[in-house]
């Protein structure tokens, strides 16, 4: 079963997507609302997916964490209202982008995407 | 250290308001000894070369004085000069009946010279213009010559008996010469230009300049041939490009003594030319002097002009770009505060939907279910607008041929798996609308389409078109269709009482962008939907009644 960490930090946001995952049948590792609970998190878990936000509580934002999360092996999907921001210099770090306000149906299908290219691979 | 502006008044930007602020006796005083001391200058010409000098500086410095003072003093500077003139002519031993008459007769030329230049150009006479150059020694040097030369020619014809013509002709181009060759360097050796020039290395070239420059024309003078004469231009057009109007026409100043003492002296080229009488050495004099310094004033001023507007234009070159400077951050700070409030707005919509999905996670009834996931789809349809109004040309338009596209891909994504098979076509013409309109469009096109994706196709592929097109005679209508290959509508439905919430919703939505919006069936349901595009200065369909 992939496991799937959260990265968010508007509450209800990150219920949302954590139902929507779980509904997918995904384990949901953790939900971190910043950077460096994220990064403690994936040290310990180890996720197969990491659903990141760009802004985030604390004094770092999403990217300054991306390459280090993707270092552990995670596939990196940032899910942010700052799409514009991330794409152009993540383009080839991360696994998939996602516009907040983002459908569980999208996400759903995202991570059915990923699912198919990783078996593929 | 920030210098003081100067104002701009001419007693500020010249050397004459040291002058203007000493006592009127003092001024007169010094007047009349300048005056007396070049008149004798003069009037030592008149002695060597026939009754009329070569050049009669002593009329220049008191109308570039009376320039610069109020008419109110002129009458005590005038009679300083005329006694100074009498008193030049009385020492060189003419009558005081000559001496008066010839008085007068400067006296006059004065007056109509300084008249004329306060006339036309009044007494702020700062750095002026080529026009202006041109301006001031036509009238001062040229024209009021003219008149001094009627009455002196006659007191000289009349007292020694020379031939009227050439005394009128030679007192003209003297008093002339004595204007513009002198006269820039009384009339314009500004406060400027002794801040420009001093203290400094700049200064000191300067000088070395008017003495080098006199030191050469004299020995070219003495020991040149005829056509080593040319010579002395060029060392004038030198100080003309170096250092400009005042200085170019201290250095003629300088050459002009040169050469006329030598001249009186009987050295030099001219003084030992055969054949020459003194008249015609003071025309040949005159005609050297003019064709070597004239030119070289009027570039040194041409050059001053171009500096000064260059200057001017350097200015206004620096504010434009401060201020385009400050634009420029106005403009980013206006770009990172319009995205954050983009950002935030996208995240808010985030959180409504979620909340939305997670209430619908309780809702056991399918149709139930349904509602909440279609408003859900609905606010992110919504949503995507502010990404277009973000990265658009214009944050406040939205661009249908980007924003439908986007919009039809995110939903043909999301039932895609709810369905078989689902394929939207989209054909829109360049069309922007404002924010005010994009918003309830998305709404509408949301519902069309989520319409379509439902009924579209039976229980095949649901295949939809969107077409956005301009209409009307002047392209000022939008036309809007949603079309499906489904069962169509039914018989009776009517748009104007809709029965499902949906259309209820469409319904006050179109009515809210004074649109309409028809129904037909025409291979499966199409929806034609016209609105007024609010640029076009188009009205509402619904008319005044709306």
């Amino acid at each position: 079963m992939k496991s799937v960490l959260i990265v968010e930090d508007e509450a209800l946001v990150a219920l949302d997507m954590k139902r929507a995952v779980m509904g997918d049948g995904y384990e949901v590792v953790g939900i971190a609302d910043t950077c460096e609970d994220a990064l403690a998190i994936a040290a310990m878990t180890r996720p197969s997916i990491i659903l990141l936000d760009y802004n985030l509580a604390g004094p770092l934002n999403g990217a300054t964490v991306a390459r280090e999360l993707a270092s552990t092996g995670a596939q990196i999907v940032f899910v942010t209202a700052h799409l514009e921001h991330v794409i152009q210099e993540f383009r080839q770090q991360c696994a998939g982008f996602l516009a907040k306000p983002v459908l569980r149906d999208e996400l759903r299908q995202l991570l059915a995407d990923l699912e198919k290219e990783h078996a593929a691979a | 250290m920030i210098a003081a502006p100067l104002p701009n008044r001419w007693p500020q930007v010249s050397c004459w308001n040291r002058l203007k602020v000493s006592p009127l006796s003092v001024r007169a005083a010094l007047v009349g000894l300048a005056y007396f001391a070049t008149a004798l200058a003069g009037i030592e010409l008149t002695r060597s070369a026939g009754n009329v000098a070569a050049v009669w500086p002593a009329n220049a410095i008191v109308l570039a004085v009376l320039v610069h003072t109020g008419l109110r003093e002129w009458k005590f500077l005038l009679a300083a000069a005329a006694a100074a003139n009498i008193a030049a002519n009385l020492v060189f031993g003419n009558s005081l009946p000559v001496a008066a008459g010839l008085c007068a007769a400067n006296i006059v030329e004065i007056i109509v010279g300084a008249t004329l230049v306060r006339l036309l150009l009044g007494h702020r006479l700062g750095p002026v213009s080529v026009s202006q150059f041109i301006q001031i020694f036509s009238l001062a040097g040229l024209i009021a010559p003219v008149f001094g030369a009627l009455l002196g020619a006659s007191v000289i014809a009349y007292a020694f008996g020379t031939p009227y013509v050439s005394v009128w002709v030679t007192w003209w181009v003297a008093d002339a010469m004595g204007v513009l060759i002198f006269g820039p360097a009384f009339f314009l050796l500004d406060r400027e230009f002794i801040r420009h020039h001093a203290p400094g290395v700049r200064l000191a070239e300067a000088c070395a300049t008017i003495v080098g420059t006199a030191a050469a024309c004299g020995a070219i003078f003495v020991y040149a041939s005829l056509p080593g004469l040319f010579i002395i231009p060029i060392l004038m057009m030198w100080s003309a490009l170096r250092f400009g109007l005042s200085m170019t026409s201290v250095v003629g100043v300088g050459v002009t003594v040169v050469v006329i003492g030598l001249t009186v002296n009987g050295m030099g080229v001219v003084a030992q030319m055969p054949g020459l009488d003194g008249g015609d050495q003071i025309i040949f004099l005159q005609l050297l002097l003019a064709g070597s310094i004239l030119p070289s004033l009027l570039v040194a001023s041409a050059l001053g002009e171009r500096d000064r507007t260059n200057g001017i234009l350097s200015k206004r070159s620096r504010a434009i770009e401060i201020s385009n400077r400050r634009l420029a951050i106005f403009a980013e700070q206006r770009e990172t505060l319009l995205a954050e409030l983009q950002h935030r707005v996208k995240n808010s919509l985030q959180v409504v939907v979620s909340l939305l999905n997670i209430r619908a996670d309780e809702v056991r009834s399918p149709p139930a279910r349904t509602a909440l996931s279609e408003a859900a789809h609905g606010i992110s349809a919504m949503a995507l607008i502010y990404r277009f109004l973000y990265t658009g040309a214009h944050v406040d338009r939205v661009d249908l041929a980007a924003y439908l596209p986007e919009l039809v891909t995110n939903l043909e994504h999301v039932h895609r798996t709810a369905r078989r098979g689902v394929t939207i076509e989209v054909s829109t013409d360049a069309i922007t609308v404002p924010l005010e309109v994009a918003t309830p469009l998305a709404l509408i096109v949301n519902e069309l389409l989520t319409n379509a994706i439902k009924h579209g196709g039976g229980d095949g592929e649901a295949r939809i078109r969107v077409d956005a097109s301009r209409a009307g005679e002047d392209n000022d209508i939008c036309l809007l269709r949603v079309s499906d290959n489904g069962q169509g509508l039914g018989e009776g439905i009517d748009l104007e009482k809709p029965e499902s919430t949906g259309f209820e919703i469409v319904q006050s939505l179109v009515y809210q962008i004074g649109g309409r919006i028809a129904a037909r069936n025409e291979g499966g349901a199409m929806f034609e939907l016209s609105f007024p595009l609010p640029d076009s200065g188009a009205r509402s369909l619904w008319g005044e009644s709306r």
